[in-house]
């Protein structure tokens, strides 16, 4: 008994000596390519660049000590405000903000693996858009971004349409796989989102060879035996490059 | 809480919305009794999240735009006073919409003395999606796969050489595998089971049965 409280008590020890480990090493990667985000002159608005001309100068929150959320965060907030402007006053003109951002990734979505022509790209377009209208009230900001909610209605419009082409018969839609999860705790959430925007950073570290395959199966929408064809590989090494992927991504599989 | 799930594999490739319909709405069935596998697709969207956010935008033009905001006027908001989403202890919404109404009311087909199988239409034509009913303390005669074969617990629970399972719990067997599910005792079993293809009865009492077991698909 007391040997088995000792030994458990090591392994408990062993294990949180290596999260701290992996968690340092994250910072030391992460200040040595962004330099560190809560600097005095944060490389963060260099960062930023490409998203800059989306936002207004208004829209720019001081950067804060208190503020950890780095430009990710910042950026999300500005469509997350779109969605929330038109589920309360159904606002017309942050929609159109919103569709000009949105839809040319959508229609991109769309054409990748050229899987849909260019008319269907456009009505999936307008699919996606008018559930973005319809759903906005079934936005939360405390649990996701803007863009992983969107992603999600196009992933599920898509799947719809595929089955709509192959002339499926079915009760289902792709909502009714993927249903709206009910709020969780708010340490849940959060957690959530940091994850989204760490994924996000360290999605820029990954080898060519695995965002080969990533594309592949989240954007062309490829089975991982599909994909191991086209790629003329042997299925397990695309299983393989996806399993390290997500390991370098950080993603957790807790159970 | 489920103790066994489905493996990271099958997670990504239902997070990317890849997984053929029927065995899709399986991993789903179980997502209502796992949170952590909820978690873990919920990571895996935000990572198609980043892609979807890095593609490179294909030029939409002002046509399609006046186009969608012509249409909203007859797409009103959606109110969400209730939500539905996953509701623990409840038959999964999902499987609702495939029943229309509960596990009694369904059409029952007896194979043996202790096991009755349920097919549901999901219009997937490549997979069966069945429920599996097997009285407590009752066991399925063995057999092998020739194709795979989602097995997700819904009510009770059954053991085989491998292990015990219980609500939520999911197993992926693939061609080859046999097994000889028992029931336990205390109560009835209902599973569900997606097959691409008929099981094979190896005991020399149900072979005859064999080349009757077609796949019901659809």
């Amino acid at each position: 008994m007391l040997y088995r409280g000792v030994g458990g008590a090591a392994v408990d020890g062993i294990v949180a000596f290596f999260t701290l480990v992996k968690r340092y090493r994250i910072c030391e990667e992460f200040v040595a390519r962004w330099g560190d985000p809560l600097g005095p002159g944060g490389r963060i608005l260099s960062i930023t660049r490409g998203v800059e001309r989306n936002l207004q100068v208004a829209d720019i929150p001081e950067i804060s000590r208190a503020d950890s959320q780095g430009p990710v965060g910042r950026r999300t907030d500005e469509w997350s405000e779109c969605l929330t402007l038109i589920a309360a006053n159904q606002d017309r003109a942050a929609f159109t903000r919103f569709f000009r951002h949105f839809a040319p990734l959508i229609k991109a979505f769309a054409l990748a693996g050229s899987s849909l022509s260019a008319t269907l790209a456009d009505e999936l377009v307008q699919e996606v858009m008018l559930k973005v209208w319809q759903k906005a009230g079934g936005f939360n900001p405390e649990k996701a971004a803007a863009s992983t909610w969107v992603y999600t209605i196009a992933r599920n419009c898509r799947t719809d349409m595929f089955r709509r082409l192959q002339k499926f018969d079915t009760p289902l839609a792709e909502e009714d796989v993927f249903p709206d999860q009910e709020s969780e705790e708010p340490f849940a959430l959060l957690q959530g989102k940091r994850t989204e925007e760490r994924v996000r950073e360290l999605m820029k570290g990954l080898p060519a060879d695995q965002m080969q395959i990533l594309a592949k199966v989240y954007m062309e929408g490829k089975s991982h035996a599909e994909a191991a064809a086209e790629l003329d590989l042997p299925l397990g090494t695309v299983k393989s490059r996806v399993r390290l992927a997500i390991q370098k991504l950080q993603i957790q599989i807790d159970r | 809480m489920a103790k066994f799930h489905p493996d990271l594999d099958l997670l990504t490739e239902h997070a990317a919305g890849n997984l053929p319909l029927a065995q899709a709405a399986c991993v789903s069935v179980h997502m209502n009794y796992c949170e952590q596998c909820q978690r873990t697709t919920g990571q895996l969207q935000g990572l198609g999240a980043a892609l979807f956010e890095s593609l490179h935008a294909a030029p939409v033009g002002d046509t399609l735009l006046n186009a969608v905001l012509a249409r909203l006027d007859d797409a009103p908001p959606l109110s969400y006073a209730t939500s539905p989403g996953w509701a623990a202890g409840k038959t999964p919404a999902i499987l609702q919409r495939l029943m229309r109404g509960d596990f009694t009311e369904l059409v029952w087909k007896k194979i043996t003395g202790t096991l009755s199988i349920s097919y549901l239409k999901t219009g997937d034509p490549n997979y069966e999606f069945a429920l599996y009913h097997i009285k407590a303390g009752g066991r399925i005669p063995e057999h092998t796969h020739r194709g795979s074969e989602m097995t997700l617990v819904l009510e009770g629970g059954f053991s085989d050489a491998d292990g015990s399972y219980h609500q939520g719990d999911f197993m992926l067997r693939r061609p080859g595998d046999v097994h000889a599910p028992t029931a336990v005792q205390s109560e009835d079993c209902i599973c569900l089971a997606v097959l691409d293809a008929p099981l094979r009865f190896t005991g020399w009492q149900y072979r005859w049965m064999n080349p009757f077991l077609q796949l019901r698909a659809g």
